[in-house]
């Protein structure tokens, strides 16, 4: 016998409740996205596995315990400590399956990148004892590394004083400190006009014009924001941002 | 120059899409409530790696569902899902509670009763619809195993509510 018999109406009707009762509030899916990005951002700065070196004060990562990603997960947390501790990759606590390759992005190369999984890009299943093990000491950049190339040290310098920043922007906006907001986008704008989180900055730049009463230009900025981020997860909040809220009586 | 794009283009499309699948399935499954976000969060963070060499004629939702089950069954494994015995939901849903108790909280408890490969078939199949052989293709079991274990998942969880509503009624005298 190999079919299944239709599921019964009584316990499809239990499901279909059942489902209705899952819904994800619109801001903890904003929420999650925008940590699973900062996320991808920082794992795609981690050096490849070989070139792991965990502090000496730190220990081994439990063989087993935190699954494969575990040297990942802790060069994200030292990532996230250098940046002052605004960025949260995600809870130390929270189960962390496999990563194969740390250092594995979509890029527009996409054709260069190794394949993540061992077939049809299914989810990887590495375990924590297949990863290679630490170097003694981080070794000095081969001849073959230098050049013109930007080196990974300064891409994540880059990246952490973007994030420095964009964070200083969401901070003073979430004060109301509109001028403070605005001023943090422009240092953004004049150093990192195409940088990594360019989107962000744009979007605490129509929040902040809107705050400051500046509603022409937020809806100027926030027609550019849409035209250049038609699918952008802070959408909403731009064009929220950008209309007037109606006087209540 | 141009950015270099650090998240995959379908990425936003595709979280947007499934966020919440994602993380309905992670709670049937097993993920507590507290964690299922960031359970979500490494999930994504994982597929969005998992993008370049996904084979976009394939349906997207039975191969989420193969990195749900291993985030699960990590999660599992790590005992994770034993660091606090009295969650949100439990600490709501006493069984003499079972007339105020909302849908949700009974068919979580319901598939607390089954083991992780039998809840799994079950929420699979027959909460979302994922076909057994997609189900089969994904977890790397036989198809038979598919059927069988939905089958006797379907039992399982019968006979849990059963349990359930007797509680819930042996209370209420």
């Amino acid at each position: 016998m190999s079919m299944l018999e239709p599921l019964d109406p009584e316990l499809a009707a239990l499901f279909d409740r059942e489902r209705s009762e899952h819904r994800q509030e619109p801001m903890a899916r904003e929420e999650v996205l925008h940590r699973a990005e900062r996320a991808i951002r920082l794992a795609a700065l981690a050096p490849p596995p070989g070139d792991l070196a965990l502090p000496p004060s730190l220990p081994a990562p439990p063989r087993g315990l935190l699954g494969g990603a575990s040297a990942k997960v802790l060069l994200g947390v030292a990532l996230a400590a250098a940046f002052g501790g605004g960025v949260v990759v995600g809870r130390a606590s929270a189960p962390t399956p496999t990563s194969p390759s740390p250092s594995f992005v979509v890029t527009a190369s996409r054709s260069e990148s190794p394949s993540p999984s061992p077939s049809e890009g299914g989810p990887p299943s590495i375990e924590a004892s297949a990863l290679p093990s630490a170097p003694p000491a981080p070794s000095a950049p081969s001849a073959s590394s230098a050049g013109p190339r930007a080196r990974p040290d300064d891409t994540v310098s880059d990246l952490a004083r973007e994030q420095e920043l964009v964070d200083t922007a969401r901070g003073a906006l979430a004060r109301g400190r509109a001028a403070e907001a605005l001023a943090a986008t422009e240092r953004h704008a004049a150093r990192f006009p195409n940088g990594a989180l360019a989107e962000e900055r744009d979007a605490l730049a129509v929040q902040a014009l809107a705050l400051d009463g500046r509603i022409d230009e937020a809806r100027l900025r926030a027609s550019r924001f849409t035209a250049r981020y038609p699918r952008s997860i802070f959408r909403p909040a731009v064009e929220r941002a950008a209309t007037p809220q109606k006087q209540i009586p | 120059m141009s950015p270099i794009p650090l998240v995959a283009p379908p990425f936003r499309e595709l979280f947007v899409a499934h966020f919440d699948f994602v993380c309905r399935t992670l709670r049937r499954i097993g993920i507590r409530e507290a964690d299922v976000h960031d359970v979500a969060q490494e999930l994504f963070v994982a597929v969005n790696r998992g993008l370049a060499s996904f084979d976009q004629t394939r349906p997207v939702r039975p191969w989420l569902v193969g990195y749900a089950v291993r985030f699960a069954a990590n999660y599992r494994r790590l005992g994770w899902n034993k660091s606090s015995e009295l969650t949100d939901e439990t600490a709501a849903s006493s069984p003499r509670l079972t007339d105020r108790l909302a849908t949700r909280q009974l068919v979580l408890r319901g598939l607390d009763a089954l083991d992780f490969d039998k809840r799994t078939a079950l929420v699979l199949h027959d909460m979302e619809g994922v076909t057994a052989p997609e189900i089969a293709a994904e977890l790397g079991v036989p198809l038979n195993t598919v059927y069988s274990r939905v089958r006797l998942a379907r039992v399982a969880f019968r006979e849990a509510l059963r349990a359930l509503e007797s509680a819930a009624e042996g209370d209420a005298r």
